[in-house]
C-alpha cells in the first residue's frame, strides 16, 4: 500500500473565515422558525461543503455539521473528538450569533492516502 | 466469506455503541450545568474507544451535543464529500425529562 502525503495541507484560518462570511450571509436577517430552519440547516451543510470544494485541496475528505438554535437563555454543550492523523486532517469551526439563534458550523477535513 | 465486514460501515454496530455509550454516561441522571462537560467528553471517549477497538482501517470523527430541555428549538444538519461504498455516518437522538443529546458518528476509510 502507497502512502501519499497532501502537497498543501488544509487551512484552517481560511475556512472558518469563509464559514463565517457563509453563515453571516445567509442568518443575518433570519429568526428562528421551525420549520424554516430545517431547510435551512441542511442548505447551509451543502453550501459549506460546496465551498470547501472550491479551495481545490486534493485527495481531502470532507464533513461539514452545521447545529441551528433558539437564542431562549438555554444551556448547550457540545463536545467533539477525532481519531484521525494530525499531521494531515484539520477541523475549522465558526459560532454565528443574532439575537434570536445560535448557528455552529463544523469542518472537518480529513485527507484520504 | 464476507470480505466487506472488515472494511465497511456498518451503522448499526456504530449505533449499538453509541446508545451504550450514552446510557452509561447520562442514562440515569438529571441535567446538571456542572456536570454537562464531564458527560460530554466521557462519551465523546468511549465511543472513540469501542471504535477503535473494533480494528478496522478508518478515521473516526464523533460530535455530541447535550441541551437542557427548556422549550427551545434545535435543528443539525451535515454534509459529505467522500466515498459512498465505504464511508458512512450514524447519528443518534436520546431523551429523557431533563435533557435531549444527539450524537453524531462519521467514519472515513482511510
Amino acid at each position: 500500500m502507497s502512502v501519499t502525503s497532501p502537497r498543501t495541507i488544509f487551512n484552517s484560518q481560511d475556512m472558518k473565515r469563509r464559514l463565517h462570511e457563509i453563515l453571516h450571509e445567509n442568518l443575518h436577517d433570519k429568526q428562528y422558525d421551525s420549520n424554516q430552519c430545517s431547510s435551512l440547516s441542511k442548505d447551509l451543510a451543502n453550501r459549506i461543503k460546496d465551498a470547501l470544494k472550491t479551495f481545490g485541496y486534493e485527495r481531502y475528505k470532507f464533513v461539514v455539521q452545521v447545529l441551528i438554535c433558539q437564542e431562549y437563555n438555554e444551556n448547550i454543550q457540545m463536545n467533539c473528538r477525532a481519531y484521525w492523523d494530525s499531521e494531515t486532517d484539520r477541523l475549522a469551526q465558526t459560532i454565528y450569533m443574532n439575537q434570536f439563534l445560535i448557528c455552529i458550523a463544523t469542518a472537518f477535513a480529513v485527507y484520504y492516502y | 466469506m464476507d470480505d466487506t465486514h472488515d472494511t465497511s460501515f456498518i451503522v448499526d454496530e456504530v449505533s449499538n455503541i453509541t446508545k451504550e455509550a450514552i446510557e452509561a454516561t447520562i442514562g440515569s441522571q438529571s441535567y446538571q450545568q456542572a456536570k454537562i462537560n464531564t458527560w460530554t467528553s466521557n462519551i465523546v471517549e468511549a465511543i472513540l474507544n469501542s471504535l477503535t477497538k473494533l480494528n478496522k482501517p478508518f478515521k473516526y470523527i464523533v460530535s455530541c451535543v447535550i441541551m437542557q430541555k427548556n422549550g427551545a428549538g434545535l435543528h443539525t444538519a451535515s454534509s459529505c464529500f467522500w466515498d459512498n461504498t465505504t464511508d458512512g455516518s450514524c447519528t443518534v437522538r436520546w431523551e429523557n425529562k431533563t435533557m435531549y443529546a444527539i450524537v453524531s458518528v462519521f467514519g472515513l476509510s482511510i
